[in-house]
């Protein structure tokens, strides 16, 4: 990869733009296989609870529209899990480790951040306060990244226990995404991930039943990238950390959009199901734009033309 | 290399009963499969279909040639009917069938569970072991599919619902006349028959190829899960087989 795609997340120095998005590259053999891991700059984990926890009933994803809701609801093997299996991860993933986090209280978020970055195979934590498919009630009362004090206390309490790179997955459905992104980046934050999946249903005609058995999903594909384009834009206007854009990335153009629009580095996550392969089609498409275009990956981001 | 992304000429593609087709690909090298694994095809032009789609492999005839047999149910597959030239496919994926120590086997298929099913039968004759073969259909799909088993040491049986031959009736009731001692079950076909034949079972060993949609088909998303007495399972890559007796049947 050439020189001119080194991006800088924090403390991370990242040798591609391109980052695999949360749940969307467990480690096994046949991803091995399909996926080059090397085309990417960084792997975030799926989100890890502190507890484990055994996720939602089925059906969990639906194909809809240009697009997937997914209701997976934190299928993970909780903090103590995760960290048996960590050296195993780090042995068969040789790119920078970002865990990704929930607590479903401050505190929990505290002492997840405060665990994960003894590791040192974790180069930064990436804090899921915007997971849709958390039940209400149940799991959270709010989702945090609804609300800006929340955001902001939730980030302030982690960045409290540790100096390790920070990003702050945000939510897309919100009234004020600016203000949460603000909030954030006061807090202390060293980069957001705009943005999650969109709160989303489905729904049988025949049975008259959701599609999903939590009832609602996170939507996720090209139907999204619209919504989240607008979203990396608007956010761009207000932080001075870097973006890492996540919505519906399918192919080099996408990730281009994204990049003009204000993003530094580009989760791929749903596409990796489709298209295995579309890492290095994304950075090769990249490469040729950049060239073609006479321009420097740095001075893309955010060159939106207005006038 | 164990699994094979990329394109795949099309053979043919032919109906070979009412909304059920016989697709042979030509891959451009060659690819081992066992019994029970999957292709995921797709099918888009501009994200619709958005998802792949899973196809059981019915058959690898020469190491470089695989064959699938599906039926029309939706828009994925009506698409794959009309396609001529080339499939974009990744193959083969799941674990498949691992475990052939016993002599004696018993499949039975429901429906279009006759697809990979005949991939096992072959794979199991080759093994030199005992086959009989229960197919049921709705209506009379079980005299081609019957009709696509070549090998002629398999003991086919075969029944309808709509009475198109003089056994009318479901495959469990083909089943019920069988002395099942000494033999293991794999069956594939509606969930419905799947609990008939969990009932049915005095302690043999049987096996289900369990169905579901996939988002990732590769194991990554968590999508596609069954509860186990081993814990939560996916589908498509810690199956599609599963034990009858691991699975928790109240949680289905």
């Amino acid at each position: 990869m050439g020189t001119d795609l080194i991006i800088q997340i924090g403390e991370l120095k990242l040798t591609s733009p391109l980052i695999v998005s949360s749940g969307c590259c467990e480690i096994n053999s046949e991803t091995m296989e399909l996926i080059d891991l090397n085309q990417f700059g960084a792997y975030v984990t799926k989100t890890i609870t502190f507890n484990e926890r055994k996720g939602n009933p089925m059906p969990r994803t639906v194909e809809v529209t240009a697009g997937l809701l997914n209701s997976i609801g934190l299928q993970n093997d909780g903090l103590y899990g995760f960290l048996n299996k960590l050296l195993k991860l780090r042995q068969e993933v040789a790119i920078p480790i970002i865990a990704s986090i929930a607590g479903f209280s401050i505190e929990e978020f505290a002492k997840l951040a405060s665990h994960l970055a003894r590791e040192k195979f974790i180069r930064a934590l990436e804090l899921n306060i915007s997971c849709p498919n958390l039940e209400k009630g149940r799991d959270v009362e709010i989702m945090f990244a609804q609300d800006e004090h929340l955001s902001y206390g939730v980030v302030k309490a982690v960045r409290e226990t540790t100096n390790l790179t920070l990003i702050v997955k945000l939510s897309p459905l919100v009234t004020n995404i600016t203000s949460i992104a603000q909030a954030v980046w006061d807090a202390g934050a060293d980069a957001i991930t705009v943005a999650n999946t969109y709160p989303a249903m489905a729904i049988d005609i025949k049975t008259r039943k959701p599609k999903l058995g939590a009832v609602t999903g996170g939507l996720s594909g090209p139907a999204i990238k619209p919504l989240t384009l607008r979203a990396v834009w608007d956010v761009y206007q207000v932080v001075k950390i870097p973006i890492i854009a996540s919505g519906g990335i399918m192919n080099w153009e996408d990730a281009i959009e994204y990049i003009i629009a204000g993003a530094t580095a580009l989760a791929v996550g749903t596409a990796l199901f489709i298209n295995p392969k579309v890492g290095g089609e994304i950075i090769e498409g990249i490469t040729k734009y950049l060239q073609e275009m006479g321009i420097g990956y740095h001075e893309l981001i955010g060159s939106l033309q207005l006038d | 290399m164990n699994i094979y992304y990329g394109k795949a000429r099309i053979i043919s593609n032919n109906e070979i009963t009412s909304d059920v087709y016989l697709l042979s690909l030509e891959l451009p090298h060659n690819i081992e499969t066992l019994p029970g694994q999957f292709l995921e095809i797709k099918l888009d032009s501009d994200y619709q279909p958005f998802l792949r789609r899973p196809f059981s492999i019915f058959d690898q005839p020469e190491t470089n040639i695989v064959k699938v047999l599906y039926k029309i149910r939706g828009f994925g597959t009506k698409i794959l009917s009309e396609k001529k030239d080339m499939l974009d496919v990744i193959l083969p994926l799941g674990r498949g069938v691992r475990d052939l120590h016993w002599q004696r086997y018993l499949l039975v298929a429901g429906g279009i569970g006759f697809a990979p099913l005949h991939y096992l039968a072959q794979f199991l004759i080759k093994e030199g072991k005992d086959v009989k073969f229960l197919i049921g259909t709705r209506n009379n799909e079980a005299i081609a599919y019957r009709n696509l088993i070549k090998n002629n040491k398999i003991a086919v049986s075969i029944i309808t619902e709509d009475g198109s031959l003089s056994e009318r009736g479901k495959v469990t009731d083909l089943l019920k006349k069988i002395d099942l001692s000494d033999m293991v079950i794999f069956s594939a076909g509606p969930l419905a028959m799947f609990k008939e034949i969990n009932h049915m079972l005095k302690g043999q060993e049987c096996f289900f190829f369990w169905e579901s949609h996939f988002a990732c088909g590769m194991g990554s998303c968590f999508g596609c899960i069954i509860e186990t007495v081993q814990g939560l399972k996916r589908i498509c890559f810690d199956g599609p087989l599963f034990k009858a007796k691991d699975i928790k049947w109240e949680l289905i």
